[in-house]
């Protein structure tokens, strides 16, 4: 069943022009800073292949308010459902999708798959059309919203009440419809026959016509750890009419739509894949929305894998983007014309650093002393009065050490910009920052040789060392400093200066990872940047000075 | 009783097949039955615009219902698939069907050899029907064998009725072309067009056939009690007191539905003239790519304010009785009138007249025309033309497209509509084949040159045949 395989979007809300190829992909997170488009997106797509009559447009949908240029959102889907392409439907205006090379092409040829494209225009009238062009033909014929219903789009929004019930354009009715379309006369509705039925009864009939699928979405909503096994249909007794939106899902007997905002998701969710189940394209914006973050994690990981249609998510949670590969995410930046597809080479950071994804710009400490000093900084900076680093969209990745290099690389080549704030006694990494440079990332670290702590130690003015010693207690460090010295420490060994207990300070610091975990490292950072006039023009101060900088983008 | 079920059965139960179908036997009939035992949607292809109406009508008559089949014309199903998918922009001028239909035929050929495509063509139909085979170019035979690779094909023909000479293009050889299809033949038997309106009529022209495939001379006077042979000079038809000019009167007198074979199909005059000498008591059967439709749009397409009047004059002495528009228009501008009776007549014309000398156009061309035809004693001989014409101005000017583009789109739908032919109407074979009148006349019967032509006159009409010559033995062979 049908799959968006291109989706172009003009002057439609925040986007001007847009345009995004998903090949092969079925599964596709959204991810990427509020206000970037990333709902645009998703709200186009339901746009453009909605099965509604009409839909409302407003001034405010256009890109900047500019009425004289049109909305314009097009998609072209593949593995189109058979009764689309009839010669009498749009047969004849089929594409050629060439699966060598991902393109489309017009004239068509043997090793061509069908792709069909949609277009949606809004002009200044507000008016909505939805065409199937291509460019063979000089006009686009309409596309009905019978026929649209046939894709089987839905959005799970907000306002999900209605999909509870059995009226048209409702996934529970399309999955009706895909059970009957083989069976019943065109014309029928099954839904009202269903409710005479029932009205001559009342209520001690069951929907018996409905239990398949009712069963169907129970096994769901199971999978999906929620538990719906005594629900069945009954008449919603809010008014009485003979119309089949009043026939919809009920709890024993409380209708769905008065059970809470999460619930609720889970049990459209649990709809809505049964019908992808057979092919569909399922749109869910904030996926996370009313879920706590083990069944967030759990529902994501069954929709992956049970996936038999395409699915179109946005999340702000790490707790999605942990559970998904580098090929499900798409970063939208803010005025982008296209997704950022991010690199194999991060999957690992994934798991690590969720969060860093949802940032524009990415400082990649070398490991939890330099987080430590990150975020002390980071307070530092709001003590000053300047900008939390978040609120600039900057966010830190911790890079574990060994792979530095690769996440560096592998963020900057997924269109982040990238910072590395790193020390310099590793060879073998110290080797690889000039073509880090190369590359555009900007890198922060410390004299040639030396490490955060032997810097630290060599930088700071002695009073602040003996702050840092005292926090270590002078008596359990001396053995292991004097260990590294020539001259025997006395008692007092504090009180005094020298550069051979600075060197000593600080290969014990590292030797022993005296701050080696966040919340060590942010302490030294603090004591650090409480004596932050005193040491700028030391290497220790211009660090700072420069993940400041960076921070600011000066 | 010859068991008709069984051969509905057997011959759409082979994916190539075919029905050798004399003129009255019941081809059309045979499809409209055969489609009770298809399944899904069946493609049923013909040739003429006429064929694809009389296909319509008998299988909407069965009650078949309208999922169950699409009938059109190879023609415009070709072109169908070549709007639709063909690229390039080497497609000859639709009025220059010379080149552009077998140019067409053979692109679709090729696309429909393109998966994508293929599938559809699968998708859509279950299974093609192809009526008049014979009347199938080698061209579109190649077609049919292309789509005979995605559908099952059933094809039905009379190769004594092959009279289809298109553009001169060779046609389909039953004997040569058709072996993937002589494993499953079948034939039918029975004059069904006669049985109940005049079956000895069926009987002879059972009889005549088979003389007609050995090149025996006919002599109608064998048939005299079944046939009307009227023997006569050629020329007496134009005389008022000649027996051959009142006899065609008393027809169109005494019947409804009539119609007049005209044995000459190159020049379109001599049945214009035909069409005068009985006042349009009769009209003439346009061909469906007739010159005029285009010249005429062509014509209009180039209208300026000086020229306005003289280009609606000469489409108007093409259209209507001149004897009668000259009392009204000289060649270069509308006649005084005295009277006021007159006066109030051509004043409407004069005013459009008026307006289009300011400024062209064609809604008012199309105005000029109807107010035209509404003076009284003005007669329109060529109504199709007329009435396509006044269309084709009026799409031109609300879609602001050219009349010569307007006319195309007119015709290219009537191609894929398929028109009735009702009434009393003259046409020469070639336009009226696959036709049935209750009433023929074969005008100068002698002047017939081949059986095929002779044998499609002679079979067209269901009660009534009328055959006028100059020799009661006819000889329609080249020798």
């Amino acid at each position: 069943m049908a799959k968006i395989h291109e989706l172009k979007i003009k002057n439609f809300r925040g986007i001007r022009d847009f345009s995004h190829t998903f090949a092969a992909a079925n599964f596709i997170c959204l991810i990427g800073r509020g206000d970037s488009g990333k709902s645009t997106i998703l709200d186009a797509i339901s746009c453009v292949l909605s099965s509604r009559w009409n839909l409302t447009f407003f001034d405010s949908d256009f890109y900047n308010n500019d009425t004289d240029r049109p909305i314009e959102i097009e998609t072209t889907l593949i593995d189109l459902p058979n009764n689309l392409i009839l010669e009498n439907k749009y047969g004849l205006h089929i594409r050629g999708f060439d699966k060598s090379t991902n393109e489309i092409k017009d004239e068509l040829e043997d090793d061509h798959e069908k792709a069909l494209t949609i277009k949606l225009e809004i002009q200044k009238d507000l008016e909505p059309k939805w065409y199937v062009i291509n460019t063979r033909q000089d006009s686009p014929i309409l596309i009905s919203p019978h026929d649209r219903a046939k894709l089987n789009v839905f959005m799970i929004s907000d306002y999900i009440d209605r999909h509870f019930s059995w009226s048209k354009g409702t996934p529970l009715y399309s999955l009706l419809k895909q059970q009957q379309d083989s069976v019943s006369p065109a014309g029928s509705n099954m839904v009202i026959e269903a409710l005479r039925e029932a009205k001559s009864k009342i209520d001690n009939e069951s929907f018996e016509q409905f239990k398949e699928i009712t069963d169907i979405i129970k096994s769901k909503a199971d999978e999906l750890g929620i538990d719906i096994s005594s629900s069945s249909t009954s008449i919603d007794f809010k008014d009485i009419a003979l119309k089949e939106g009043k026939v919809c899902l009920h709890d024993a007997k409380i209708p769905f739509r008065l059970k809470g905002k999460g619930s609720k998701r889970l049990i459209s969710i649990a709809i809505q894949t049964a019908l992808a189940d057979k092919g569909g394209i399922i749109l869910i914006d904030e996926i996370e929305q009313g879920l706590e973050p083990d069944r967030v994690q759990h529902l994501v990981n069954t929709l992956k894998r049970n996936n038999s249609g395409q699915i179109f998510m946005s999340t702000h949670s790490s707790n999605v983007v942990v559970e998904l590969e580098t090929s499900d995410l798409f970063i939208m930046k803010k005025n982008a014309s296209e997704l950022i597809v991010i690199k194999t080479l991060l999957q690992g950071c994934i798991r690590k650093n969720p969060e860093a994804f949802f940032a524009n710009r990415i400082i990649v400490c070398e490991g939890a002393t330099e987080i430590g000093l990150y975020r002390a900084m980071n307070n530092f900076r709001i003590q000053k009065g300047k900008k939390n680093a978040s609120f600039l969209g900057v966010r830190f990745a911790d890079g574990t050490g060994s792979n530095i290099i690769e996440y560096c690389k592998g963020f900057k080549a997924s269109g982040f910009e990238v910072c590395l704030f790193c020390d310099s006694d590793d060879p073998g990494i110290n080797n690889k920052k000039d073509s880090l440079g190369e590359a555009g990332i900007s890198v922060i670290d410390c004299e040639q040789g030396n490490s955060i702590e032997n810097q630290v130690f060599k930088d700071l003015p002695w009073n602040v060392i003996k702050e840092l010693i005292d926090y270590k207690g002078a008596e359990f460090i001396k053995d292991s400093v004097n260990s590294r010295c020539t001259e025997s420490l006395t008692n007092s060994w504090q009180e005094t200066a020298s550069i051979e207990k600075r060197e000593a300070l600080g290969s014990t610091a590292k030797d022993n990872g005296w701050f080696k975990r966040i919340d060590c490292g942010e302490f030294l950072g603090t004591v650090i940047l409480k004596h932050f006039d005193e040491i700028q023009d030391k290497k220790i101060g211009r660090q700072f000075t420069e993940l400041i900088n960076w921070i600011d983008n000066v | 009783m010859f068991d008709y079920i069984a051969l509905y059965k057997n011959f759409i139960s082979n994916p190539k097949s075919l029905l050798i179908s004399p003129a009255g036997y019941g081809k059309t009939h045979t499809i409209s039955e055969c489609l009770k035992y298809t399944e899904g949607k069946q493609l049923v292809l013909t040739h003429t615009h006429a064929g694809v109406a009389s296909l319509k009508e008998k299988v909407k008559k069965r009650g078949i219902p309208s999922s169950k089949y699409h009938i059109e014309t190879i023609a415009s199903f070709a072109q169908k698939y070549v709007n639709a998918f063909y690229c390039k922009n080497d497609i000859p001028e639709q009025d220059d069907s010379n080149n552009y239909f077998p140019f067409i035929v053979q692109k679709a050929a090729n696309l429909v050899k393109i998966k994508p495509i293929k599938e559809v063509v699968k998708l859509t139909y279950v299974g093609l029907f192809v009526d008049e085979y014979q009347d199938c170019t080698r061209n579109q035979h190649q077609f049919i064998l292309a789509l005979s690779e995605i559908l099952p094909v059933y094809i039905l023909g009379d190769p004594l009725q092959g009279i289809f000479d298109f553009n001169g293009e060779e046609l389909v050889d039953f004997e040569t072309d058709l072996s993937d299809f002589t494993d499953s033949k079948f034939e039918l038997i029975e004059p069904w067009r006669w049985k109940n309106s005049n079956s000895k009529l069926g009987d002879a022209l059972k009889e005549i056939r088979s003389k007609l495939e050995k090149e025996i001379n006919i002599d109608l006077s064998q048939y005299s009690s079944v046939i009307e042979i009227l023997q006569i000079a050629e020329n007496d038809i134009y005389s008022w007191n000649e027996k051959y000019n009142k006899r065609i009167r008393e027809l169109l007198n005494s019947e409804n539905n009539l119609l007049f074979i005209y044995p000459q199909s190159e020049n379109i005059n001599a049945r214009k003239k035909l069409v005068k000498t009985f006042q349009n008591r009769f009209h003439l059967v346009e061909a469906m790519d007739g010159n005029d439709f285009y010249n005429f749009s062509k014509i209009i397409d180039e209208v300026d304010p000086t020229s306005v009047y003289n280009k609606i004059y000469r489409i108007a002495c093409n259209i209507f009785n001149k004897s009668e528009l000259n009392n009204w228009f000289n060649r270069n501008q509308l006649k005084k009138k005295r009277h006021e009776k007159d006066k109030k007549i051509i004043a409407p014309i004069n005013n459009t007249l008026e307006k289009l000398s300011q400024k062209v156009s064609f809604v008012l061309v199309s105005q000029i025309l109807k107010q035209i035809k509404n003076i009284p004693n003005i007669k329109c001989y060529r109504k199709e033309l007329f009435y396509d014409l006044c269309k084709a101005l009026e799409q031109a000017e609300y879609q602001k497209i050219s009349v010569y583009e307007a006319m195309k789109n007119i015709r290219n739908a009537k191609r894929r509509m398929g028109r009735k032919i009702k009434g009393k109407c003259i046409g020469t074979t070639l336009l009226i084949k696959g036709l049935e009148f209750d009433a023929v006349a074969i005008l100068n019967a002698h002047k017939f040159s081949d059986p095929k032509n002779l044998y499609v006159a002679l079979t067209r009409a269901s009660r009534r045949l009328i055959v006028f010559t100059n020799n009661k033995v006819l000889s329609p062979y080249v020798h």
